[in-house]
């Protein structure tokens, strides 16, 4: 049923062929590391910063996910509902500031836009005050409101340029249809603005996974910490233990990875669509 | 039919809040730095657990109270914790503290002072060890004199680990080297500056890196210790006019430190100030390239693989992973004295001084006197640090040498032992010296030199205008009169 | 209703509309902003409310705790004369522009390479070879580039001795004349995803027929690169340029992690100025006086660069 295409390389593209191999080979160079070194020991690693040895410690990867797993599924609810709120809201957002004239537009868009240049950590004290006193320390609606928030920024001006871009004559043929304009956002708007929405859910899934201060000071629970703070168990004022710190750092990319395999055709489209500009 | 579940799902509701209102707990937060009970993986198996049984023996002998162990990352993401959970007054009840810290924070009443508490009698040391009958008995006075706040008086950190620091040294290298491994002195492989010098010197001909060290703040840093040792013994006839009187021999407090900058009784500009920067100096060249940016991690990493020699550490808490890392002969030395053979300043010195490292203590936080628990946390401090529970801590994680009477320095930690007899230095860290701001700026400018990017007329003038502007800073802040020095 | 508001021509309302007054025009939108109400709220509540209180505090001295009293411009003053922000400044002058050149430039680079493909699926994969490393934290990238850098055994001092450069091995990160290039070249030669997509998605629109006659007038590749690629992607340039200026001001855990803005002042910039100001020294104020500095700057260099791209797109 399916058909295998081979890829074979042709003439005119041999030398883009090589300059990209050279580039790829240089950019994969670390990552090739980090799973190199999560196979070693300390004394392994100490002794031999560069190259694989013998015998290789898998054991690394069953301690690291012993303590990591339920991290992982904490992370997981975190990030999916992070995405599925910005999804929803900032395509709304997108779609109005795209789609439609009205008083105090550019000043709302640009009390929007121009968040991107607020320093994070000057931000990080006050903000704590403020969900403390919404009563939301050690609990997920600590981390999921203020991702949100924080990923609106991005997220809104990405939804406004793609919904831009997409041609007025679909949204006549809809309109003369006689459909309203909800209907219109619902079955014409949404599903053409799926890679953007793939885009959206990507940047969102990989900023909130990887943060680390802000559940720091929001979470001391230790059931609820998401993936990036179990992490931390593998370093200490003393020593890094750094076989199992670079396993789990492997290991919790596996999740990334299922999520870049199903939606990287609609993320790349998304952001390739020529839509993005200054 | 679901009006039914609805009502069972409301009656639970409405029990529930009221079994919770009921039950009235509480729960203690504490940070325990190194002793966290972290699980064991492959390459460490076995990682400190007492603590886990200590919280759980308290726990059943105190029905009603929790107590949850909070880990917290050690530096970088540290500092923006404790500021935030401060400030959000969201911080743990006991929290381990750097002293240093403690008087920096002063002005905001975040630590409870628990003067009167350590007056009383800790009921968890036992009849006839020092404590039962005055908490403050079961601790030396060197240490409470090491860490009680000049401003207020106040006694704010409950110390109960001694760092011992000092120079792991490679033996079969050495020796390889036709270096002799023997100690000239009863601490120290060297019997003066000079002869360290001259050894290293010598190593390094022979094509090592000797001395492994690390010098940036972004990871616990080792430079420091021999910054004030040092400078102590150059001013070593000069150091009694800067005590408050009556005083005898003590690492010097903020205060007095500051005061005496403040009197011109030391400044950027003497020669023994010059002598000391030369010193500095001189000793710079052994150590190894990248110093400072380098990890302690990296440093380490040197000295296990047998490539430097010589690596300064924690004589204490890096004995462990020394011994279980190495396979090569090793030992540790203390620093040797600075004397005559070095400089004319330190003419009199007969002996090098102990890094007093009193550093990191337990504090109590505002948040007990907030929700009213104080007497409990500090029960629960009492408890974890009195000798019976202390010593298990210590001697299941050999990290530190525990400061209590009463408790053996674990097997592990001997080496360190003949160091502690050593009289403390008078001048500490940067850092505690004078300010926070001080130590990093003065580190900053002494990597300026070393590196050559400033000269020594740089460096003087920009040393005595940090000094003479954070001492000013300091006394001000705590409106601190400086009139007990003479001129 | 909501109709006509919409920006399309076919509707032709907008002109009516803009003639009427504001209240009215307001009312009219009213489910619009019904529609924004969350996104604006969440905004206001999370984000503006804490950056204002940021503002605020630059006009006092806080140690984040009780020490908080007003000194009016006193913070703004002491950064004029302050010697350790002045280096700060001067060193991320560099890097940025350094940064912004890099990550503009490789990602072109290799976006040119890709459209150049004759196989679509060979340049689908390495679209997707080269979006892959994003899922890697930053944070893993520095500890893998302390280890390229480590003096003794680092991978970059090895290579030099392979070659028998041994001459030219360097404590890179612990000499102050090299650790801002090798702080610039941290992650060479990684493509930033975004802009290296968006610029992609620029050349990718550049209709097929453009570079057909291109060809069939003889241009070669380097002449195609300059009077069309590069001309026809310029807002796309413009706006990674604009962000990866945004990213690298406000980065402040490379240098951490790495040198600590060490050796001596050497790599201190101001974004890890402000972070330790606020954690290390416990002055939130002045903290927040660079922190404020550091937006007005960005704002105004992105209004530049608008402004001049718009300039020369419009010439």
């Amino acid at each position: 049923m399916f058909k295998r295409k081979r890829l074979r390389i042709a003439n005119h593209d041999l030398p883009f062929q090589m300059v990209l191999v050279a580039f790829g080979i240089v950019t994969f160079f670390p990552l090739v590391l980090v799973v190199i070194t999560s196979l070693k020991s300390n004394t392994q690693f100490y002794h031999n910063f560069w190259l694989p040895e013998l015998p290789f410690q898998f054991g690394n990867y069953s301690s690291a996910f012993r303590i990591i797993w339920r991290y992982i599924v904490n992370s997981v609810l975190y990030s999916g509902s992070t995405i599925c709120l910005i999804a929803c809201i900032a395509s709304v957002a997108g779609y109005v500031f795209a789609r439609f004239h009205f008083p105090f537009k550019t000043a709302l868009f640009l009390g929007f836009i121009t968040l991107i240049m607020v320093p994070g950590v000057l931000t990080l004290a006050p903000r704590f005050v403020l969900v403390r006193d919404l009563g939301l320390v050690n609990t997920p609606g600590a981390l999921i409101s203020v991702w949100v928030s924080g990923g609106l920024v991005l997220s809104t001006w990405l939804m406004r340029s793609y919904f831009e871009s997409l041609p007025q004559e679909l949204f006549d043929a809809a309109y003369v249809d006689g459909a309203a304009e909800r209907q219109v956002f619902f079955y014409v708007s949404v599903p053409l603005a799926r890679p953007m929405i793939a885009t959206v859910a990507m940047t969102t899934l990989i900023s909130s996974w990887n943060d680390l201060i802000w559940p720091l000071v929001t979470i001391t629970d230790k059931d609820k910490m998401p993936l990036a703070m179990g992490l931390m168990q593998f370093s200490s004022d003393f020593e890094t233990d750094w076989g199992t710190l670079f396993a789990g750092y492997v290991i919790s990319s596996i999740p990334l990875l299922c999520v870049f395999a199903v939606a990287m055709r609609q993320f790349i489209s998304g952001l390739t669509s020529g839509s993005i500009k200054a | 039919m679901y009006r039914r579940v609805l009502l069972v799902a409301l009656f639970l509701l409405v029990f529930g809040a009221i079994a919770g209102q009921a039950q009235d707990e509480i729960t203690i937060f504490a940070t325990v730095g190194g002793y966290y009970p972290d699980e064991p993986t492959e390459n460490n198996p076995d990682p400190p657990k007492m603590m886990n049984e200590i919280v759980a023996e308290y726990e059943a002998a105190n029905p009603g109270v929790n107590v949850e162990l909070v880990d917290v990352p050690s530096n970088i993401s540290g500092d923006q914790w404790r500021s935030t959970v401060f400030n959000g007054q969201n911080e743990p009840h006991i929290i381990v503290n750097n002293y240093i810290r403690v008087w920096q924070e002063q002005g905001n009443d975040w630590y409870v002072p628990l003067n009167d508490y350590i007056e009383a009698p800790n009921p968890y040391i036992p009849e006839g060890t020092p404590g039962a009958e005055r908490w403050a008995d079961s601790i030396p006075d060197v240490v409470w004199n090491t860490t009680y706040h000049t401003g207020s008086g106040n006694q704010y950190v409950v110390t109960v680990n001694a760092v011992a620091v000092g120079f792991f040294y490679n033996i079969d290298m050495l020796e390889a080297n036709g270096i002799d491994t023997e100690f000239d002195i009863s601490y120290s492989l060297w019997e003066d500056w000079e002869t360290m010098i001259a050894e290293m010197g010598a190593i390094a001909e022979a094509g090592y890196e000797p001395l492994a060290l690390s010098m940036s703040t972004a990871t616990p840093y080792t430079y420091n210790w021999f910054d004030g040792t040092s400078l102590t013994s150059m001013y070593i006839d000069h150091i009694e006019s800067w005590w408050e009187p009556g005083a005898s021999w003590h690492a010097l407090n903020q205060r007095e430190f500051a005061c005496a900058i403040q009197n011109g009784l030391i400044s950027a500009h003497d020669d023994a100030f010059a002598d000391w920067l030369g010193l500095l100096a001189d000793f710079e060249p052994m150590w190894v390239d990248g110093y400072a940016t380098m990890t302690w991690d990296e440093a380490y990493r040197l000295f296990i693989t047998g490539e430097t020699p010589f690596l300064l550490g924690n004589a204490a808490s890096n004995t462990l992973q020394v011994n279980r890392d190495a396979d090569f002969n090793w030992s540790v030395s203390y620093f040797p004295p600075v004397t005559e053979t070095t400089s004319p300043h330190a003419a009199n010195n007969e002996s090098a001084y102990l890094v007093g490292g009193f550093t990191s203590g337990f504090t109590v936080t505002d948040r007990a006197r907030r929700e009213g628990i104080e007497e409990q946390v500090v029960d629960f401090l009492m408890y974890m640090t009195a000798q019976p529970q202390w010593g298990r801590v210590v001697s299941d994680s050999p990290r530190s040498i525990p400061t209590q009477y009463g408790l053996d320095v674990p097997e592990a930690l001997s080496a360190a032992l003949a160091f502690l007899d050593l009289p403390i230095r008078a001048l500490k860290d940067p850092d505690p010296r004078l300010s926070r701001r001080y130590g990093e700026d003065h580190r900053r400018l002494m990597q300026e030199y070393f590196t050559d990017q400033i000269d020594l007329e740089t460096l003087i003038a920009e040393e005595d205008r940090l000094m003479t502007r954070e001492a000013r800073v300091v006394i001000a802040e705590n409106e601190w009169s400086c009139d007990f020095q003479m001129e | 209703m909501l109709r006509r508001l919409a920006t399309s021509p076919s509707v032709g309302a907008s002109k009516r509309e803009s003639q009427s007054r504001l209240p009215i025009r307001v009312w009219r939108a009213k489910w619009l902003y019904v529609a924004l109400l969350i996104p604006v709220a969440m905004l206001l509540i999370f984000e503006w409310l804490p950056a204002f209180s940021a503002l605020y505090n630059s006009l006092y001295i806080w140690n984040g705790g009780k020490v908080h009293f007003y000194v009016g411009l006193e913070h703004y003053e002491r950064m004029l004369s302050d010697r350790t922000f002045r280096v700060a400044i001067t060193n991320l002058l560099g890097f940025v522009f350094f940064r912004v050149i890099m990550q503009t430039a490789l990602p072109f680079f290799a976006a040119e390479m890709i459209i150049n493909l004759r196989s679509a699926r060979w340049s689908y994969w390495w679209k997707i070879i080269f979006v892959f490393p994003m899922v890697v934290p930053t944070i893993l990238n520095y500890l893998i580039w302390r280890f390229i850098y480590n003096p003794q055994v680092g991978l970059l001092n090895e290579g030099l001795k392979l070659i028998g450069l041994d001459d030219y091995t360097h404590a890179w990160l612990g000499d102050p004349n090299t650790v801002m290039w090798a702080l610039a070249f941290v992650r060479f030669p990684w493509l930033p995803t975004l802009q290296f997509l968006i610029i992609l998605g620029g050349l990718q629109t550049i209709p097929q027929e453009v570079h057909e006659s291109a060809a069939i007038d003889g241009a070669g590749f380097w002449r195609r690169l300059f009077y069309i690629d590069i001309p026809m992607t310029k807002r796309q340039i413009t706006l990674a340029m604009i962000l990866t200026m945004l990213f690298m001001t406000q980065r402040f855990d490379l240098f951490l992690v790495m040198t600590d803005g060490g050796p001596g002042y050497s790599s201190m910039v101001p974004a890890l100025q402000l972070y330790q100001s606020a954690f290390h020294f416990l002055e939130f104020g002045y903290a927040s006086a660079i922190g404020v500095v550091l937006f007005v700057a960005m704002l105004a260099l992105t209004i530049i660069n608008l402004r001049v791209s718009a300039g020369a797109t419009s010439n």
